[in-house]
């Protein structure tokens, strides 16, 4: 009896850390967007000047990497190409296109503050949804549009559309323009280039 | 038998004529038949229906705007026309459009849509790009993943206004007549 009810007091913090994402799964998207951009200007507000900026991007992407998928992102950016490259290639790709990904973007999102980022809505058809917000810089608002997908209980951002600019679409385009002249190995390296 | 009494009063030298007169509205009768048929065959045609077995399946996508895209218009694959812009309809506050394509052409899940410009005036049409998915949207099915049209007008625009910051003096023009009128 005892061993039954310290067994159970065992389960309790288990139960206690599932509890949590099992109600993310349930929690929209938007609220989540709403929650990282605070987050995200939090940081930013925290940490601001050049000689913090290596401790703020290490931050920024600790908070935004489980908020996307780049797994996706590249599979999707390679289009037909995807299939016809090996397991180990895949990986490669994945990895140098989504620290070419974080690169580009940081410098982009540091910037952001308070009130310049409004989440407007959400279309949720599970396990895809769409969050559109608007982004007023310099007196101009543009649409931005996260595509977002339900895994493993949370949602993940897979595309960003912006001014009806699809990034997955731009980048499968270049993508296969340059396979095409340089093949799969060519493409790897103007990457790398640009990561280094 | 009423044809023959009809052509009594003709008399007897016109015998011979109802003969030749028959085979002459058989031959007109069949010409006749023909063109109606080749008019219907044609209207059919234009109307862009189908008769008997297709060789070809719709699908659906959404778009926030497309703007300028007809009825009609082509969907391409790599610049190769695959199908025709079937149907438009408005889903609140969405446009929906029905894709109809070649059979032999299959779409997959994560295929993007967009709808694209010939040239810079060019006709609209809807270019389709080539996904990693194995799972293909079957006849009737919805492609999730589309880019509407962009409008280079707008885009343009903000160019040109964030050069010029021409905004913030409108705003501040346009405020001043309210704070004069507030004034009297």
């Amino acid at each position: 009896m005892i061993k039954k009810i310290a067994f159970l007091v065992a389960l309790l913090p288990l139960i206690g850390l599932t509890a949590p994402k099992i109600a993310r799964a349930d929690a929209s998207p938007k609220a989540d967007m709403q929650q990282t951009i605070d987050q995200i200007i939090k940081i930013a507000s925290a940490l601001p000047g050049d000689d913090k900026k290596i401790e703020r991007r290490q931050k920024l992407r600790e908070l935004i990497n489980p908020k996307f998928n780049f797994n996706e992102m590249s599979k999707r950016s390679l289009g037909a190409n995807w299939n016809d490259i090996t397991p180990q290639e895949q990986a490669d790709f994945t990895h140098v296109f989504s620290e070419l990904l974080a690169r580009t973007y940081l410098s982009k999102i540091e910037t952001v503050k308070p009130g310049m980022v409004t989440v407007e809505s959400e279309q949720v058809e599970a396990p895809r949804a769409v969050v559109k917000t608007t982004v007023v810089s310099k007196g101009d608002t543009f649409p931005i549009d996260y595509k977002l997908m339900l895994q493993g209980g949370s949602w993940q951002v897979y595309d960003v559309v912006i001014e009806n600019i699809g990034l997955v679409a731009n980048y499968r385009n270049e993508f296969s323009g340059i396979i095409r002249k340089d093949k799969f190995s060519g493409l790897m390296e103007r990457l790398r280039k640009k990561v280094e | 038998m009423d044809q023959s009494k009809f052509n009594n009063p003709s008399q007897s030298t016109q015998l011979a004529v109802p003969k030749r007169t028959f085979s002459l509205e058989l031959v007109v009768g069949i010409f006749a038949a023909a063109g109606v048929g080749a008019a219907a065959y044609l209207a059919v045609g234009l109307a862009g229906l189908e008769l008997g077995t297709s060789n070809s399946y719709t699908i659906y996508a959404e778009f926030d705007n497309i703007s300028g895209l007809k009825y009609g218009a082509s969907v391409e694959i790599a610049g190769v026309p695959i199908g025709v812009v079937s149907d438009i309809t408005l889903k609140d506050p969405a446009a929906r459009i029905a894709l109809k394509l070649n059979k032999s052409v299959k779409i997959k899940d994560d295929d993007i849509a967009s709808i694209r410009t010939k040239g810079i005036i060019g006709d609209r049409y809807v270019k389709i790009s080539r996904g990693a998915s194995d799972t293909y949207i079957p006849a009737e099915g919805t492609l999730v993943e589309t880019e509407s049209v962009v409008d280079l007008e707008d885009v343009i625009g903000k160019v040109v206004h964030s050069l010029t910051g021409d905004k913030d003096e409108e705003k501040g023009s346009s405020d001043e007549p309210s704070k004069s009128d507030k004034k009297n």
